[in-house]
């Protein structure tokens, strides 16, 4: 397998000039340039010519909201191929087994409670997957179907909890709101540790990508090719949960990016995860800095939630993909 | 040189193998025949290790295979499964590179693509290098899966019905190959269906039955009536091939 490195400098590229962009899009109108230039300064050394308050607004205001949305992106599109590789679902997201019931619970109780919402979702997000993981194994195994089956039976069990908070709550739009996944609340902190988490957890995931490809002939295919099943069942499950735990807690819950991204660069790669995480990668996070772009700027000064903005664009292109390929999708 | 002795197998309560002993000697092919739900496909998944056998020891070599860990044993033993069917457009050399996963430690050299091509080579598969393994035919797809097996460098080959999708001529083909790596040293167990291509394939065979080897030894001492009618029950006519005495077993045909 023979690694095409072209594609992942393309979208790198691409990546790059809409993050840049996307930080001159706004009241303010600042040059990409100057944009570009705001940005580079901070890693290269170069001449001051712009103001002190373009500065602040692209440095302050835009490129956190901008590098959150690429990262929360990134995550998710990188979860998602891998939970649909290793579930060989093309359903598959990564909130398939719970993760998205635990993180809105969370959610739901730290606005009940008064208590830091990033946290609180991110614990409850982490204690789903715990348990479903542990419900699901049985004399040392973990099927894969009774993994998706559990997951969807805790996470109904805690949407129903979620439900209820809303319900009972007395500003109920605030948990509908955050339901909807939105990028309103970045700041520098969040990217700091989204970064830490997310990067991490995306490299754990590269590692696994032969054993994943080997995995898709069948799990006892594999387990005569010499991998042990379990721990990467594990291992997968763990770097996964970790980064969309991590994306959820900053933006809610954004649909569709973790869907939808995998299966596009599925289409133009194939299904060699090693060229596909990269990509994937670099495709979600281009796609979401670019929706979320759309969803501050298209109903200005109205923001969007910006899974409302996800979903209706790339719906529409996916089918259209779908048709001029005319292919079966495979996980 | 692959010995297995008395080995017990369980699915939950019942008893799939009950007692296993079996040699298989360097350099031999071995045919495992036997009825549907006699244990064949159990025996190959016990020697891997994939199962856990509840009692009895399988040693290669002398050497205990259940303190061996999977990479290990996918070094030693290569498994040509059941039916393989892949949905995913890999091309055939990813395929049988894949035969390369227990011998890899990070990325793939110079010298395991050489061992893919030798591997190809053996199995007659070079030409469909580039071809995607969603576009072949059943005959093509099991030398492929073959190939990926040698690309394991195995000393063991163990071989799952490897014939019972294939038309008359694939079949005849991927026996001709087994039989021809099994000449260049590889040692071969092949559980397969059609008790007249075993008998003229196999250098000894032997015949599971009701989770215990019922026979086994050369053709024509385990294909007799007595053995093919106690293990199948049905009727048959043994004779014997003219041009080489390997038996050729004839069912009674059924009538209404």
């Amino acid at each position: 397998m023979k690694l095409k490195i072209a594609p992942l400098l393309l979208l790198a590229l691409i990546l790059f000039i809409v993050i840049v962009f996307s930080t001159t899009i706004g009241t303010a109108h600042i040059s990409f340039a100057t944009a570009a230039k705001i940005m580079l300064a901070q890693i290269f050394s170069i001449e001051k010519n712009w103001s002190m308050r373009e500065e602040t607004i692209i440095l302050g205001i835009r490129l956190p909201r901008v590098l959150l949305a690429a990262l929360v992106g990134a995550a998710l599109a990188t979860a998602g191929c891998a939970m649909q590789g290793l579930l060989k679902n093309p359903m598959a997201d990564p909130y398939i087994i719970g993760m998205s019931s635990g993180a809105a619970l969370g959610a739901a109780l730290s606005f009940t409670l008064h208590l830091p919402t990033s946290l609180l979702s991110f614990i409850t997000a982490t204690i789903t997957i715990f348990a479903v993981y542990r419900i699901s194994k049985v004399g040392g195994r973990v099927p894969v179907a009774t993994l998706l089956l559990s997951g969807i039976a805790i996470g109904s069990f805690l949407a129903a909890l979620t439900s209820l908070l809303i319900y009972m709550a007395r500003s109920p739009h605030q948990i509908i709101f955050w339901l909807m996944g939105g990028l309103w609340t970045s700041d520098w902190p969040k990217v700091k540790i989204a970064s830490l988490m997310i990067s991490l957890g995306i490299i754990l995931l590269y590692r696994y990508s032969w054993n994943l490809n080997v995995m898709l002939l069948g799990e006892e295919q594999a387990q005569y090719l010499g991998i042990n099943t379990e721990d990467v069942k594990r291992g997968v499950l763990v770097s996964s949960s970790l980064i969309t735990a991590a994306a959820v807690s900053v933006s809610g819950i954004i649909g569709f990016v973790g869907l939808i991204i995998p299966h596009i660069m599925r289409i133009v790669t194939g299904p060699d995860h090693r060229i596909l995480f990269p990509t994937s990668t670099l495709a979600g996070a281009t796609f979401l800095v670019f929706t979320d772009t759309i969803s501050r700027t298209i109903l200005s000064p109205i923001e969007l939630p910006v899974g409302i903005i996800t979903a209706s664009f790339g719906a529409p292109f996916f089918l259209y993909l779908l048709r001029k390929q005319g292919k079966k999708i495979h996980a | 040189m692959l010995k297995i002795r008395n080995l017990k197998v369980c699915y939950g309560k019942r008893e799939v193998l009950r007692g296993v002993n079996l040699d298989v000697e360097e350099g031999e092919l071995l045919g495992i025949i036997g009825p549907n739900g006699s244990g064949k496909t159990t025996l190959i998944r016990a020697i891997t290790g994939v199962i856990r056998p509840e009692d009895g020891r399988i040693t290669s070599r002398g050497k205990d295979l259940s303190s061996w860990d999977r990479k290990t044993i996918a070094r030693h033993i290569a498994v040509v499964p059941q039916s393989v069917s892949i949905d995913f457009e890999f091309t055939i050399e990813e395929i049988v590179l894949m035969g390369r996963t227990p011998h890899l430690n990070g990325r793939e050299n110079p010298e395991d693509y050489e061992i893919v091509r030798n591997s190809m080579r053996e199995t007659e598969t070079v030409h469909l290098k580039d071809r995607l393994i969603t576009e072949l035919s059943g005959g093509e797809i099991q030398r492929v899966i073959i190939a990926r097996a040698l690309a394991q460098e195995p000393e063991i080959l163990l071989l799952d019905e490897p014939t019972s999708h294939l038309d008359i001529r694939g079949q005849v083909e991927v026996l001709h190959l087994i039989k021809k790596l099994v000449k260049n040293g590889i040692t071969a167990l092949a559980v397969i269906h059609d008790l007249n291509l075993a008998a003229a394939y196999c250098d000894r065979i032997a015949l599971l039955y009701n989770g215990q080897i019922m026979a086994h030894g050369r053709p024509e001492s385990v294909l007799t009536r007595e053995n093919i009618e106690e293990a199948f029950k049905i009727t048959v006519t043994v004779e014997k091939n003219k041009s080489n005495s390997t038996p050729i077993i004839l069912p009674e045909v059924i009538k209404n």
